[in-house]
């Protein structure tokens, strides 16, 4: 008789789901499901509703990563007017998206995946938790919390709040910046600096505990998408769509994010609400591939700044990799460094930022392009903290919204999420020896992707609902199906 | 400063909007108080005790789930005792005590700290407060200032 663990619900993540494992009658894993539990609709409920209003409606989707879809929203916007935006726009845009990556990694890093880093998978449950980390090691709390406020200040000095800021609009920004909000952030970024490159030593002399971890989590060949610019350097606003493979080859770049829709498709399953994203060409479920920090570092050429290039090197091509398993100049492949692709990041991020405060038309008070709708059609694509971010829009002549659709960055990755806890459940969960460090281990695979379920569950009336009625033998006794 | 106010609580779920709404009254109609710094935010978090930790006062004013009357005023000082809980631990998210305890053990100062909490009624979709709570409002912004100047 096969047996079902299930682990409900699933902690530290953003949003709620279950994992159920199903064993067979020796206590051996044969499959493992990633369930989201949670259902939203935003795809069906924004129709009918203006299409300016979009950016700020879809920011409501997310708490943690609202700017993302206002950006992504802003630009199918933009698309629809048809209109180039102002520079200076762009750039401003581009400090808000970068911001919000950098207390986003923050928030995944040091208050969620913190505690199993420093207190090992084996740790007790009532220890591992924030409090936990704030009592091993104290500084680092402290970087992480220094890390987070300097992220959600940037972002309220720019469009005066913190969560749901309404300042990136369709056409541009709807304000400039002002000089003394310009060296503020300026001043900040030496700080954000100091504090990533010490967390990414800190974490890089730890990661030789996570031997097992990092051959285990997700660590297998995948294809890894995300933005590149006309130079292969790291872009998170705009630019084209490469996807390469598990060896490095390149095999999509230069694609239109206009035509997102020739690239990827999405496949549904009954027993979950999310959807499974993959390459159209290889097909389903072939076609997995990853976004988010760990594909954007794979598939580029370089990040672009100086520091995140030192550490992109020694990611990617460092003899330190070879003991993990990674190859020389190869994408890196276990899921596992995430963690190490979020901290190289949030040092891009930094860098980044500062060198755009630096640009002589950052205070232009031309910030924004008015006009009206010269498409029917808008599609916006930006990369959000958790991977590439799809926001597409039809509308009427009346500019209301018949259609629209979103892939989100967790929806890219679901097809990966589902093999990895496999393979973790595989190698550490055991029927008959089941001990907390194994369940905990399962949960980690899902965090290292850092998944943000209220984003990814949006999708109404595509969606089976099934319930089944399994006897003590396995066999299904009653079914139900909803179409 | 010496004196932060924070209002907290979600403007789009009806009373939850209770610590928001009269944070921002208080605002209005006592503005430029020296050594006063005030936010709003939807939620405690960690990063309120970096903040928390550079004042010798906290007020805190919040909606509070109870079975008193809605719009009911509450004013508590928060003891050592509760200072020392560790509230939620399992995500990202935070009790005041939480907060505190983070204050000391972080940062090495725990502010004096007051909880204003009214009562609500209503949780619903709505930028507005419930009846009760919007006449009881104008009440808790005196007591807010008494605090504050105290």
């Amino acid at each position: 008789m096969g047996k079902r663990i299930v682990i409900d619900p699933v902690t530290r993540i953003e949003g709620h789901s279950k994992i159920t494992l199903h064993l067979d009658d020796s206590g051996v894993v044969q499959d493992a499901r990633f369930h989201v539990t949670q259902f939203r609709g935003f795809e069906k409920f924004c129709q009918g509703r203006p299409f300016y209003e979009m950016p700020s409606l879809l920011a409501r989707t997310c708490g943690i990563c609202p700017v993302s879809h206002l950006i992504a929203g802003a630009k199918a916007c933009d698309d629809l007017f048809a209109v180039q935006i102002p520079r200076t726009a762009i750039m401003l845009r581009r400090i808000m998206n970068l911001a919000q990556i950098m207390q986003s990694h923050a928030l995944n890093f040091f208050y969620l995946s913190a505690p199993d880093l420093l207190l090992g998978m084996e740790a007790e449950r009532e220890d591992r938790n924030i409090f936990g980390v704030y009592a091993a090691e104290p500084e680092l709390a402290k970087n992480g919390i220094r890390l987070r406020q300097i992220g959600q200040q940037i972002i309220e000095l720019l469009g005066k709040k913190r969560i749901h800021p309404a300042w990136v609009v369709p056409g541009g920004v709807n304000h400039p910046l002002s000089p003394e909000h310009r060296d503020m952030i300026r001043d900040m970024m030496p700080e954000a600096i100091d504090l990533a490159r010490s967390t990414l030593d800190w974490y890089k002399e730890r990661m030789h505990n996570f031997q097992e971890e990092i051959s285990t989590f997700a660590n297998f060949p995948s294809f890894f998408m995300g933005l590149v610019d006309r130079l292969g350097n790291l872009e998170h606003y705009d630019g084209t769509l490469r996807v390469v493979d598990a060896a490095g080859n390149r095999v999509v770049d230069g694609h239109d994010t206009l035509k997102y829709f020739d690239l990827m498709d999405e496949a549904v399953e009954p027993w979950t609400y999310m959807k499974f994203a993959y390459l159209k060409s290889i097909g389903y479920p072939k076609g997995m591939y990853r976004v988010g920090p760990l594909a954007r570092l794979n598939i580029i050429d370089q990040c672009g700044t100086e520091l995140a290039d030192q550490e992109l090197r020694e990611f990617r091509g460092g003899d330190k990799l070879n003991e993990f398993g990674g190859g020389t100049e190869k994408p890196v492949l276990s899921s596992f460094h995430y963690h190490w692709a979020r901290l190289i990041e949030i040092l891009f991020a930094a860098e980044r930022i500062k060198a755009l405060l630096d640009d002589p038309d950052i205070l232009s008070d031309h910030v924004r392009a008015h006009a009206e709708p010269n498409s029917f059609d808008g599609v916006g694509v930006t990369e959000a903290p958790r991977g590439t971010l799809v926001h597409h829009y039809r509308i009427d002549k009346q500019g209301l919204v018949t259609w629209a659709n979103f892939i989100i960055a967790t929806g890219h990755n679901n097809l990966a999420m589902n093999r990895g806890i496999l393979q973790v459940a595989k190698d550490f969960v055991s029927g008959d020896a089941m001990k907390p460090g194994m369940l905990n281990r399962v949960e980690a695979v899902i965090r290292a992707f850092d998944p943000c379920l209220s984003c990814s569950t949006h999708a109404v009336g595509q969606m089976q609902l099934q319930v089944q009625l399994i006897g003590p033998d396995g066999a299904v006794l009653a079914e139900q199906t909803r179409e | 400063m010496r004196t932060l106010l924070i209002g907290i609580g979600n403007t789009l779920r009806e009373d939850d909007a209770a610590g928001p709404e009269t944070v921002r009254r208080f605002a209005e109609l006592y503005p430029g108080l020296p050594d006063l710094g005030i936010v709003i935010e939807q939620q405690v978090m960690p990063e309120h005790a970096a903040m928390m930790a550079e004042v010798a006062r906290v007020i805190l004013v919040d909606c509070r789930v109870g079975t008193d009357a809605p719009g009911s005023l509450r004013v508590e000082k928060l003891d050592e005792n509760e200072k020392e809980s560790t509230g939620t631990t399992m995500d990202h998210t935070m009790t005041v005590n939480g907060v505190l305890q983070l204050c000391k053990t972080l940062y090495g100062h725990v502010p004096e700290t007051w909880q204003v909490t009214i009562t609500g009624s209503q949780f619903g979709l709505s930028e507005q407060v419930s009846e009760e709570v919007e006449k009881a409002i104008p009440a808790v912004v005196e007591t807010i200032l008494e605090i504050v100047k105290k």
